[in-house]
């Protein structure tokens, strides 16, 4: 459906803006090199299984843990269970539609019937192949693992993707979803980095008109008016348990921040109608948790936000630090948690046009991310959680090479110091090379701010 | 048990407000010969031509005490205006958006469109701001012609039958009273209505089918209330900090008011041009970022779905 221009206009900007595996010969990847990583894949793999398998173990350690948790430990194992499910859709029939970051509106991927997929990436062993081809070793490690992914073919999601939807909001995700190009059919969608001015909400809701042809043509399927409001509220009971489980993590702390965020990145791959009900079951159980005056911690234990960067299960290493050091996450500003969840879809008119511009905005306006100028929602929302949820201290994660997050933190420190509140930026990379350095680094951070909570 | 949304509660008091105006209905058909009623003259749009109508609107006094000439130096006009701007003190624009039926009809065509699918179409914002003066420049005219028929010196006096009240000859209200009344029984079908009125009726419901609220934009009655809307006791505050710009507010507002989503500093966000629908607190999903207030006591206030229950967002 497209909102501005006409049939033709439509059709000319379909054909420029995919392309196949097929139709374009490879421009980045060359077989010499697909041959030297596919020699790797089965080591790749058994590395990241044991990645997952180490972080889960700690995870199941941890004291006073919910027993609800159980699930999300089942699906959090990125294979098995759920590529089982997965592979099942796929042979009986159905698409696998992938997109490459939070813009990609999951909304109306679901109603056209396909199942939607996040790929951001978060195991280490993928960056190194990454590396091979891409002559920029100070590039985003997100982006690197994403594509060494790919290449390696280790993601049994990625190898069942139909289409790949790569929405641009910084120069990485940009280049990644270009290079994506040589494997699969990718889609990229242009994100407005102002977001005042009427062209710039009228090019982003016609940015997913196009998603929607491209959707419709893939599975030979119109989407109808109830198909979007179904897929609608689907996701609006998915945004308020979460917003539920926030709530109540703000009352009581019975819940691990890692075990939040984990939570919160299932939902790249997981059936939102299931982790829907299980994270209902698990705040029943929290609630009585709650009620039986459990904690996960001593009252006195610094209270920690963490911003900044995406932290991609399974790669837990600042989460893990900051906890094992004797705090706690009480809550986040990451666009892979809670920035992906909270804001619901708020539809004023069920017409077609009314639900488009609604999911338009809900993706472009109340998103913080540091590719937007200005970004100065991102300060009230930090000072605002951080007021709500009585944090002591912020960690803010910076990705190595996300110039970005950076340049955020800088002007977040400054208004931080105004409001008295201490901040850390922390640079990190995939691998575990740096983890002595980060730990020491944090745990002096997070002994200065326990001295201020104590005193 | 699912709380009635406020859009409902609007409704009921637009139907209970039509109800009291046309008191036919509440078996009292000559509630209109009362002795006091006569004199409140309320702020909204109406017109004379309802047959059972307790009384008129403030614009029609306008017309109707200018036109009348020089001799009573105008102190006729004194009473009502008085009593017009103590009942927007108190309610402000909450007449446009809850007790005018010219608001009602529009509510009506905008929940038909709704439910027919069909979108609406956006102004832009320099249109809102040309149509938001249109108000201002129907009612001088109004006041300029009234007083141009009721004085000798400019000439004018000629034509006093033809435009004793002038806005009565071309408000869309009039035939469209007449008409239902016609239906109901209560008037012959050889009623009078202007041709002028009833052209400009037939185009502002083919507006405001398709553009939001369009009379309500350039009604010279709100255009008058508008002057008082943000001094009015009952106000639509913002907490700034609490707003995450998700531009729900914006996009909910049949008026198109832009202030409610830019403005971060400024605690009341009662836009002149707001008509109270209070829309974008019913919708805003930030607990507490907007509310609307009476005299500093909160009536409501915004909520994140879960709490409220919203259809479609179960608990």
């Amino acid at each position: 459906m497209s909102l501005l221009g006409g049939k033709k206009k439509e059709q000319e900007i379909d054909s420029k803006r995919i392309s196949g595996l097929a139709a374009v010969k490879r421009r980045y990847v060359t077989t010499r090199i697909l041959e030297d990583t596919a020699t790797k894949r089965n080591q790749i793999i058994s590395g990241m299984k044991s990645m997952i398998e180490d972080e889960l173990k700690k995870l199941q350690s941890l004291p006073v843990r919910a027993q609800s948790m159980a699930y999300f430990d089942d699906i959090a194992r990125f294979y098995g269970r759920r590529e089982k499910e997965v592979r099942e859709f796929k042979d009986s029939g159905g698409k696998v539609v992938g997109s490459l970051c939070m813009f990609a509106p999951n909304e109306i991927i679901a109603a056209s019937g396909a199942l939607p997929i996040r790929f951001c990436s978060g195991f280490h062993e993928t960056t190194g192949p990454a590396n091979m081809i891409l002559g920029d070793a100070g590039l985003c490690p997100l982006v690197k693992s994403t594509l060494g992914l790919e290449m390696t073919d280790s993601s049994p999601y990625l190898s069942m993707c139909d289409l790949l939807v790569a929405p641009t909001p910084c120069d990485a995700k940009l280049k990644l979803g270009e290079i994506l190009q040589d494997f699969l059919p990718v889609l990229m969608l242009n994100v407005p980095k102002i977001k005042a001015g009427e062209v710039n909400r009228k090019q982003w809701a016609e940015e997913l008109g196009i998603l929607m042809d491209k959707l419709e043509a893939l599975t030979g399927k119109k989407i109808k008016k109830n198909d979007l409001k179904n897929s609608i509220e689907i996701y609006q009971r998915a945004y308020s348990a979460w917003r539920e489980l926030t709530d109540l993590r703000r009352e009581a702390d019975v819940l691990w921040g890692r075990d939040t965020l984990m939570i919160a990145q299932l939902t790249n791959y997981d059936d939102i109608r299931r982790w829907t009900e299980n994270v209902h079951k698990l705040i029943a159980e929290l609630k009585k948790m709650k009620e039986e005056g459990k904690s996960v911690v001593r009252e006195d234990v610094p209270r920690i936000m963490l911003a900044g960067s995406p932290v991609i299960w399974p790669n837990w290493k600042i989460p893990d630090i900051i906890e094992e050091s004797n705090a706690l996450i009480v809550v986040d500003e990451l666009c892979s948690a809670t920035r992906a969840l909270t804001n619901p879809v708020v539809v004023d008119e069920y017409t077609m046009r009314g639900m488009i511009d609604a999911v338009s905005e809900r993706y472009l306006y109340p998103c913080t991310c540091p590719c937007f100028s200005p970004n100065l929602e991102r300060d009230d929302n930090l000072l605002n959680r951080i007021k709500e949820f009585r944090v002591d201290g912020v960690i803010f994660h910076v990705l190595k090479g996300c110039h970005l997050n950076a340049l955020d933190a800088t002007r977040i420190k400054r208004i931080l110091e105004e409001a008295e509140i201490p901040m850390f930026t922390i640079e990190s990379e995939y691998e575990m090379g740096d983890y002595q350095q980060i730990k020491l680094r944090l745990e002096a951070f997070l002994e200065m701010v326990r001295a201020e909570v104590v005193f | 048990m699912r709380r009635p949304k406020i859009t409902e509660w609007r409704i009921i008091a637009q139907t209970a407000w039509l109800l009291v105006l046309s008191s036919a209905l509440l078996g009292v058909p000559y509630f209109s010969s009362g002795p006091w009623t006569k004199n409140i003259f309320w702020p909204n749009l109406s017109t004379r031509f309802l047959i059972y109508n307790p009384t008129t609107s403030f614009l029609y006094q306008i017309q109707s005490r200018l036109s009348s000439g020089w001799e009573s130096y105008y102190v006729t006009i004194v009473i009502p205006l008085v009593i017009f701007i103590l009942l927007v003190i108190v309610l402000g624009r909450v007449w446009c958006g809850w007790l005018c039926p010219m608001g009602f009809l529009q509510d009506i065509l905008l929940r038909i469109r709704k439910r027919l699918g069909i979108p609406y179409s956006e102004v832009s914002p320099k249109a809102v701001l040309v149509l938001n003066q249109t108000g201002y420049v129907i009612l001088f005219l109004i006041s300029f012609i009234s007083f141009a028929v009721g004085v000798t010196f400019l000439g004018m006096n000629n034509f006093f039958s033809r435009a004793e009240l002038p806005f009565e000859m071309v408000a869309p209200p009039r035939p469209i009273t007449i008409f239902l009344q016609q239906v109901l029984g209560w008037e012959s079908w050889d009623a009078a209505i202007p041709l002028p009125g009833l052209i400009i009726a037939l185009a502002i419901i083919a507006l405001s089918f398709k553009v939001r609220h369009f009379w309500c934009r350039i009604c010279p009655a709100g255009a008058m209330m508008s002057l008082l809307n943000r001094k009015a006791l009952v106000s639509i505050e913002k907490d700034g900090t609490k707003c995450t710009k998700c531009r729900v507010c914006l996009r909910a507002c049949p008026m198109d008011i832009e202030e409610i989503y830019e403005e971060k500093e400024l605690d009341n966000v009662t836009n002149p041009t707001c008509i109270h629908c209070y829309r974008c607190v019913e919708l805003c999903p930030e607990n507490g970022c907007l509310s609307v207030k009476f005299l500093n006591k909160t009536l409501t206030m915004s909520k994140y779905p879960y709490s409220r229950n919203v259809k479609g967002v179960v608990k």
